[in-house]
């Protein structure tokens, strides 16, 4: 028998915690590189479909997250454990009997000599001696790592997925710069004249012009999908054509308004026709040029129809001028058309050239508004060059719809613009006045307003209610117009909140009254007619 | 020294196994019953046999009586029996001048061994004075104090069937038995055994393995020598206190069925009976296993159910299984 017995009892649970330690590191490391790879994935297969920052895939974040399990699991193996539970442990796990517990105990509480219990250390001792305790916790890889195979096989199956959405990305990045290429370039070319304009003769809105027509080219650069290419080729010339119409809706008046309103100003008793049209209130205008109209009538004398006509004649004059250099730009922007929406070297000279002659115009005229008009007829002539532009892209895209498009453009400055109302283009049957035709698709080549419900129109207005007076009796019947579905919805909500408050009190009355058998069918059917849909 | 105590531990074992095999020879099977009533004998306790009659009980008593060559009685409790028949009584007797005095008559309670049979047909006075002689070793008459002789150890049975007319034991009493063992009815091999033992000519003997109560006693002290360590102790701890719907250890069922857990009088047999245990299975050191196998014995006649458990079947033994379990 051992001198110290119970000093191997020690030896052997130390021995047994350092290997329940590693053991217990392996498998947290292993549980904790599962969760992290299954959270890789979990990320990465979001990614493909949703974006995820990019702070959560890079390297930095695999190496932090696998720091993050090593000290998880060396926090999870370094729990300290007490030699009795190290006992404990290894008596449950192996067929001991309780020896290690035992010895332990008697080790660290000798008991007295001869008694029992020094029989029991012997025996316990001895026991201990002739076993092997490595078995109850052995080192082998942690069971858990074999699943690691799931989640690396999911890791390369996306990684390999997503180099292959990359090519293909690339691919169609390439083939998107490669179809908005040309229309890019010609944009930047107007950037560039604009510029060049508002060097020479500062102006606010042709700088503004400037800025947003570099935006659009430089966010067609950035076009990546080809198939959303040319329609985004389409979207930016038509809002940079919606910005310019913006830029046109100056404070001051257009200037056949101007050119009007001095032909007017000229006649005696305009004054207030001439005020309202400074005021751009058209419809004051109109009601004082009537007004003005039935004074002329009472007093035919007062009107000299000479001074009339001749004052109209030199307003008719100076608007031609302006038509002339319109007609010159139609006719551009049909060359263009008839090349094929190609802007040529040539024809990008003679925009140039107009645009500068635009300015020796406003520069001769020398007036307090001349800039101003100058900058308008600058603004439209170039929004018909982009109209023709756009027809260009759109002839790339879609060939027949853009030369129906520009056959249908009819007489004066703003051809451009009402082409797409014209009956010339059979498929796009829009209301000229932007409101929704009704017929799918045919708003979308508009992009001239800012809403999709179109510009606000008397329909607006409707659901007001009206008195009207009786035309059988002298009572009043009250009328409320409500607008249609078709007037962002509106109608079906209220309806529906009047027939139910309605619907109560109609039922009354019904029931109340003695109605033919026959009659009752039609009423029920009357009521079911008038009933919203749920 | 240590070379006497193994001799004392072997010693043991060999008292032990020859009388489980001088038993076996009167009683066929119940090994398991045997071997428990003897671990209750060495351990000191008292042991509480139910099972229906003719099953042996009386045989078993008798049969451990002649193998340990200790004296042996049997009382069969009546309802009107009284706590004198059991525990002895003074008669006045007369001399040869002719004078009269009173002189203690013992029952049959003293005696080494002593078979209650049907303990729970006598009234609760009856029974409580059978109560104090299991407890205390000793009775009380006419304000004289009578120790019992050692070993003491009561065996009772009880019948679960005719429950009728019946005074069903009190806790308290229940609590006295170091075990209580459930005598099944034998198989049919152990019947044809039965049949042939005591059907032929030759009847079986036994022979006396110990020869006074002097020898019990240096065996009892020995198994309580054995040393336990206090983690396994804490098994036992765990145990009882799991019985007790109270405590925070307590299972869902416990909690559900149970009344009164076991007392600590089951822990104790917990231990003693794991020290005999250990020491049969040929360790000095007490094991967790020694004290589960002991836990159904020691402990089904300490749970007290409640209405609940006992309306839906639920019995001790199955609140034990599922501690044990858990």
């Amino acid at each position: 028998m051992k001198s110290n017995p119970g000093a191997d009892v020690f030896v052997i649970l130390r021995s047994l915690r350092r290997r329940l330690f590693v053991r217990e590191f392996l498998d947290a490391l292993a549980a904790g590189a599962l969760l992290a790879t299954g959270l890789i994935v979990l990320l990465l297969g979001i990614h493909r479909w949703w974006p995820v920052p990019a702070a959560l895939l890079g390297l930095n974040a695999i190496i932090v997250l696998s720091g993050l399990v090593a000290v998880g699991a060396l926090l999870i193996a370094a729990r300290q454990r007490s030699l009795a539970e190290m006992a404990m442990l290894a008596d449950a796990r192996g067929e001991t009997r309780d020896r290690l517990i035992t010895a332990l105990g008697l080790a660290q509480n000798p008991p007295a000599p001869g008694a029992l219990a020094e029989l029991a250390q012997a025996e316990c001792a001895a026991y201990l001696e002739r076993t092997d305790f490595r078995p109850l916790i052995p080192l082998h890889p942690p069971r858990l790592g074999t699943w690691l195979v799931v989640p690396m096989t999911a890791l390369v199956l996306l990684q390999f997925d997503a180099t292959q959405r990359r090519l293909a990305a690339a691919a169609e990045a390439e083939q998107a710069q490669a179809a908005v290429a040309e229309t890019v370039q010609r944009i930047e070319q107007l950037a560039k004249e604009a510029r060049q304009a508002d060097q020479k003769k500062p102006d606010e809105d042709l700088k503004k012009l400037a800025e947003e027509l570099q935006k659009s080219a430089e966010r067609l650069r950035a076009e990546t999908r080809p198939e959303e290419a040319s329609k985004s080729a389409l979207r930016e010339l038509s809002s940079l054509e919606e910005m310019m119409r913006e830029l046109q809706r100056q404070p001051s008046l257009p200037d056949e308004m101007k050119e009007l309103a001095k032909a007017l100003g000229q006649l005696p008793g305009m004054q207030d026709v001439l005020k309202a049209l400074n005021e751009n209130n058209l419809a004051e205008a109109q009601k004082a040029l009537e007004e003005a109209r039935q004074k002329q009538e009472k007093d035919p004398a007062k009107a000299p129809e000479e001074q009339v006509k001749q004052t109209l004649q030199e307003a008719m004059q100076r608007l031609g001028e302006r038509r002339r250099l319109s007609s010159a730009l139609q006719k551009l922007a049909e060359q263009m058309q008839q090349q094929g929406g190609q802007l040529s070297q040539q024809a990008m000279q003679q925009l140039a050239h107009m645009l500068q002659q635009a300015q020796k115009d406003g520069g001769q005229k020398q007036s307090g508004d001349s800039s101003g008009s100058q900058n308008q007829m600058t603004l439209q002539e170039m929004i018909a060059a982009l109209e023709n532009m756009k027809f260009g892209d759109g002839q790339q895209g879609d060939q027949k719809g853009g030369k129906e498009g520009q056959k249908g453009g009819g007489n004066g400055q703003q051809v451009s613009v009402q082409s797409f109302g014209q009956p010339g283009a059979p498929e796009d049957k829009g209301d000229p006045s932007g409101n929704p035709s009704g017929n799918p698709g045919s708003e979308r080549d508009f992009g001239t307003t800012a809403t999709p419900f179109g510009e606000r129109n008397a329909n607006q207005d409707k659901g007001g209610e009206l008195g009207l007076k009786g035309q059988l009796s002298q009572g009043e019947t009250l009328s409320m117009m409500l607008p249609s579905a078709g007037d962002q919805s509106r109608a079906a909500r209220r309806y529906k909140d009047l027939y139910e408050a309605a619907a109560a009190s109609a039922q009354d009355a019904v029931q109340q009254e003695n109605i033919p058998l026959g009659s009752r069918f039609l009423i029920k059917r009357y009521f079911e007619s008038i009933r919203p849909q749920e | 020294m240590n070379d006497d105590s193994a001799a004392h531990v072997e010693r043991f074992r060999s008292v032990f196994a020859r009388v489980r095999d001088e038993m076996g020879k009167m009683m066929v099977g119940q090994t398991d019953i045997v071997e428990s009533v003897l671990v209750a004998f060495f351990a000191g306790g008292h042991v509480l046999l139910e099972g229906v009659p003719g099953l042996g009980k009386t045989m078993l008593v008798r049969t451990l009586g002649e193998a340990v060559n200790l004296k042996f009685s049997r009382i069969q409790f009546t309802p009107d029996l009284m706590p004198s028949d059991i525990v002895g009584t003074n008669i006045i007797v007369e001399d040869e001048q002719g004078r009269k005095s009173f002189r203690f008559e013992p029952g049959p309670v003293f005696a080494n061994l002593v078979l209650a049979d049907e303990i729970n047909r006598a009234t609760p006075k009856t029974q409580s004075a059978l109560l104090e002689a299991m407890q205390e070793h000793h009775v009380t008459i006419g304000g004289t104090q009578h120790t019992l002789e050692q070993p003491f150890l009561v065996l009772a049975t009880q019948n679960p069937l005719e429950m009728e007319g019946t005074y069903p034991l009190p806790e308290a009493q229940l609590d006295r038995f170091f075990f209580k063992l459930k005598v099944l009815y034998p198989t049919g091999d152990d019947l044809h055994a039965i049949l042939d033992r005591t059907t032929a000519v030759e009847k079986p003997t036994v022979s006396q393995v110990l020869h006074d109560a002097e020898e019990v006693r240096t065996l009892r002290q020995l198994v309580r020598e054995v040393p336990i360590a206090r983690e396994v102790q804490a098994e036992a701890v765990r145990l009882v206190l799991a019985t007790h719907p109270d405590d925070a250890s307590a299972s869902a069922s416990v909690k559900r069925y149970v009344r009164y857990g076991a007392s600590p009088r089951g822990a104790q047999t917990l231990i003693l009976a794991g020290k005999i245990f250990a020491l049969l299975d040929g360790r000095y050191h007490v094991a967790k296993a020694d004290i589960v196998k002991a836990a159904p014995a020691a402990l089904r006649h300490r749970i007290l159910m409640n209405f609940e458990g006992e309306a839906e079947g639920k019995t001790s033994d199955d609140v034990i299984a599922e501690i044990l379990k858990g």
